[in-house]
């Protein structure tokens, strides 16, 4: 069966068709999670997949993949968890020298990728987390694949930049 | 970065171009250190995730029921309105039956409009005052009802309920009193539905009359009813 199908029974109350969205997506969600938050990555997935569920009598196809729609309801959820974060821990603990290796090149990525301009941001996390083709990334934030291309590469070489300071 | 380069960047990642065809092409750009960057990148994407299938399990009991609580607000409604439209006729019927000065009243008002349209003496049942209470649309089926109605008994004019060709009884307004304080909501709405439906006309033509409104009625009635069950199954 296509997503497509699945988006409309999952639409109309059916679980079983989300549940199917859920396991081929979950994956994907899961990595922009991570890559911005690190620890609770697993509760914004899950958030994420919570609110979708609610959303989707509202959600109306545009072309665009139905993870595309997944991932705008996941940045919500990743901000919504810096914020309460940024309320409830001290810098200082977050940026302690305790944390681990990789923790910290987390830390250095997800702080580059903040730094980045919204488009630019939006299709590296497009690409890389969520796994879309340019086409697909176009689709989604209607672009043409060329657009995308190059900004992608200007993102990367912004990224690299940030990354080697 | 010029968009020549952004371009041979596209080529390198379908495929088309290698690493040392574009660092020999453009000897001026950070060519390594881009191309580290977006494997680097590819590298995080591609890490383990967890089992979604565990997560699945995990998050569907906590799925809220939101289209059965719209389903079943909506048969709340529909079902508060039938009951409301089905007392608001049974008041209604009982004034008409027991206070003679709203019986004068609606007949002194159906009158008055018979006489200014002058579109309904077609419909002027044998004692000449049937018109009155049949809508305009309805032409054949009154005049059915004129030529097998005994002119003797000359009851047209309070049967309103007869115009929908529904009740074979020819039953009085006291007796549509009583129906309307039938326990029974569902029929009444049924009832309801059916004299609404037979006074707009909408089977004009029809050789069964308002059988085809009775029909629409009842659907109503079940999609209602199936909502209500939808939500108590969600709810178990």
């Amino acid at each position: 069966m296509g997503e497509r199908e699945l988006v409309g029974m999952a639409r109309e109350g059916d679980q079983d068709a989300f549940g199917e969205l859920f396991l081929a997506h979950h994956g994907a969600i899961f990595r922009l999670a991570r890559a911005t938050l690190g620890d609770g990555a697993e509760d914004a997935a899950s958030e994420t997949f919570l609110r979708a569920w609610s959303a989707l009598p509202r959600y109306q196809d545009t072309g665009a993949p139905f993870v595309a729609w997944l991932y705008g309801i996941a940045r919500h959820v990743v901000v919504d968890e810096v914020r309460r974060r940024s309320r409830t821990e001290p810098r200082a603990e977050i940026d302690s020298g305790t944390v681990e290796h990789a923790h910290d090149d987390r830390l250095t990525l997800a702080a580059a990728l903040d730094g980045l301009p919204d488009e630019q941001r939006q299709i590296v996390e497009l690409k890389f987390f969520i796994g879309l083709t340019n086409d697909e990334v176009g689709a989604a934030l209607d672009k043409t694949p060329g657009a995308v291309n190059a900004q992608q590469w200007r993102a990367l070489q912004a990224l690299r930049k940030t990354i080697a300071r | 970065m010029t968009p020549e380069f952004e371009e041979a960047l596209g080529r390198w990642e379908s495929g088309e171009l290698s690493r040392d065809e574009l660092a020999r092409r453009f000897p001026d750009e950070d060519v390594p250190g881009l191309l580290d960057a977006f494997d680097g990148m590819s590298a995080a994407s591609a890490a383990p995730t967890p089992d979604a299938s565990l997560a699945w399990a995990a998050v569907r009991p906590r799925l809220p029921a939101r289209l059965s609580d719209r389903r079943r607000g909506q048969g709340k409604a529909i079902r508060l309105l039938a009951a409301a439209l089905v007392v608001l006729l049974a008041l209604g019927a009982t004034a008409y039956a027991v206070v003679p000065g709203v019986r004068r009243a609606m007949n002194d008002a159906a009158g008055a409009i018979t006489g200014e349209s002058g579109s309904s003496t077609h419909l002027t049942g044998p004692d000449g005052s049937a018109g009155a209470a049949t809508s305009q649309p309805r032409p054949a089926i009154t005049e059915d009802k004129v030529s097998t109605t005994d002119p003797d008994e000359g009851v047209a004019d309070e049967n309103d309920a007869d115009a929908d060709g529904q009740d074979a009884d020819g039953q009085d307004a006291d007796d549509e009193a009583d129906a309307g304080s039938d326990p029974d909501s569902d029929d009444e709405a049924d009832d309801v539905a059916s004299e609404t439906d037979s006074g707009s006309g909408s089977d004009e033509g029809s050789p069964d009359g308002g059988s085809g409104s009775g029909e629409e009625a009842d659907g109503g009635t079940v999609d209602g009813d199936g909502a209500n069950s939808g939500s108590e199954t969600a709810e178990g």
